[in-house]
């Protein structure tokens, strides 16, 4: 077990599984650990995803309340973090299609607080510049972009994942970084 | 170009940039709390109301009590206000409430009231609506979100039929007429919200 410099606990895949196990049996305090290890990266994804802290708090929590129902069909032959962010990645996009109405109605306050934050965590360096034009990506396009460029997740995969066809990610890929060319050239 | 040549256009300076991204944020309040009062105690979850999810797996979600706190209260504040200037608009004198509009009116105001008439049919038909799409998820709703639900109809309705009753009385005030429609469209709009949950 190692702390990383966020502040999250690494664990190798021994512990974890070990982790999971206990948890799967119904301790709350090994899904506790495995939630310490896996908080950044998942709210993370969330933050980025979603761009509203709000929601993305809300679906961190939803992921990892969705992740303690499933874990008896967590098999153990994939890492689970890997696994977790699956989960995370799936609750995000089929849970905040539902909300999409109730945001349209705050999305400036959201915006607002979502830059702050990002403000307040990377003393406003050229990361700040990104996150905050990823940010105002469309949705879609923000979804594919964080998805593919950030964590690393292939086409196919985000067309499972999203219920699009591969092409039409492709292309929400291609429409996002010209946005973020544009962007980041504007701002430069 | 086609979705394949789309592939390769990220330049070495935006692939530095992404690098160079956080992978792991932490968020700035404490989230387990939220998890473990679900996870433990199970009163927190509900299943949603529509299967979105790819996963055959019933989608369970938190009841963000703010959300419905904030639902609930404005439907209140609502129904108080409007109950305050529906009692400030009936302090003159009380006709007799026959369940018809008093006879007398103008033509304008006949043509204004069978216009309210069907305003009025109209909510109501949303509203049924409404409350049988509720009805029908009521077992997949927290036993606390139903009271709340059902507590704040009861204001609304209680506010409603007050508010008829004095528009009975008194079928040619316009002002009554608009706060029972807004009375009316608060009942909706809390009904829509509380299915959006």
């Amino acid at each position: 077990m190692q702390a990383t410099l966020t502040g999250s606990i690494a664990l190798n895949r021994s512990e974890a599984a070990e982790l999971v196990t206990r948890a799967a049996a119904g301790d709350t305090s090994a899904f506790e650990e495995l939630y310490s290890a896996n908080l950044g990266r998942i709210y993370a994804l969330c933050l980025r995803m979603t761009a509203n802290v709000a929601e993305a708090e809300e679906l961190t929590q939803e992921a990892f309340i969705r992740a303690w129902q499933k874990l008896d069909t967590f098999r153990g032959t994939a890492n689970f973090s890997t696994w977790m962010h699956r989960v995370a990645a799936n609750v995000v996009l089929s849970r905040r299609r539902k909300l999409a109405r109730e945001r349209e109605r705050t999305v400036h306050q959201d915006d607002m607080s979502y830059h702050a934050s990002v403000g307040d965590r990377t003393n406003r360096g050229p990361t700040v510049d990104l996150d905050a034009a990823i940010a105002q990506l469309p949705e879609r396009a923000r979804e594919v972009f964080v998805l593919y460029d950030i964590e690393g997740y292939q086409h196919q995969e985000i067309a499972d994942l999203m219920g699009i066809a591969p092409g039409t990610c492709k292309a929400q890929l291609h429409r996002a970084r010209s946005l973020l060319r544009e962007a980041l050239n504007n701002d430069a | 170009m086609t979705p394949d040549d789309l592939n390769d256009e990220l330049s070495p300076e935006m692939k530095k940039r992404i690098d160079t991204l956080p992978r792991e944020i932490q968020p700035e309040r404490d989230l387990w709390q939220g998890i473990e009062t679900a996870i433990s105690e199970g009163k927190i979850m509900r299943p949603e109301f529509t299967a979105e999810s790819s996963e055959s797996q019933p989608v369970t979600t938190v009841v963000n009590w703010r959300r419905v706190g904030l639902v609930a209260m404005a439907a209140m504040l609502l129904v108080a206000f409007s109950s305050g200037i529906t009692a400030y608009l009936v302090r003159s004198p009380a006709v007799p409430a026959t369940g018809m509009p008093a006879p007398g009116l103008t033509e304008f105001e006949t043509v204004a009231w069978e216009g309210f008439l069907d305003a009025e049919r109209s909510y109501q038909t949303i509203t049924d609506d409404l409350l049988a799409s509720l009805d029908a998820q009521r077992n997949q709703l927290a036993p606390e979100t139903i009271e709340i639900v059902e507590q704040n109809l009861r204001l609304i309705d209680e506010a409603i039929t007050e508010a008829r009753a004095a528009l009975e009385r008194d079928p040619a005030n316009g002002k009554l007429v608009g706060k029972l429609t807004d009375m009316y469209r608060t009942r909706v709009n809390f009904l829509e919200g509380m299915s959006r949950l």
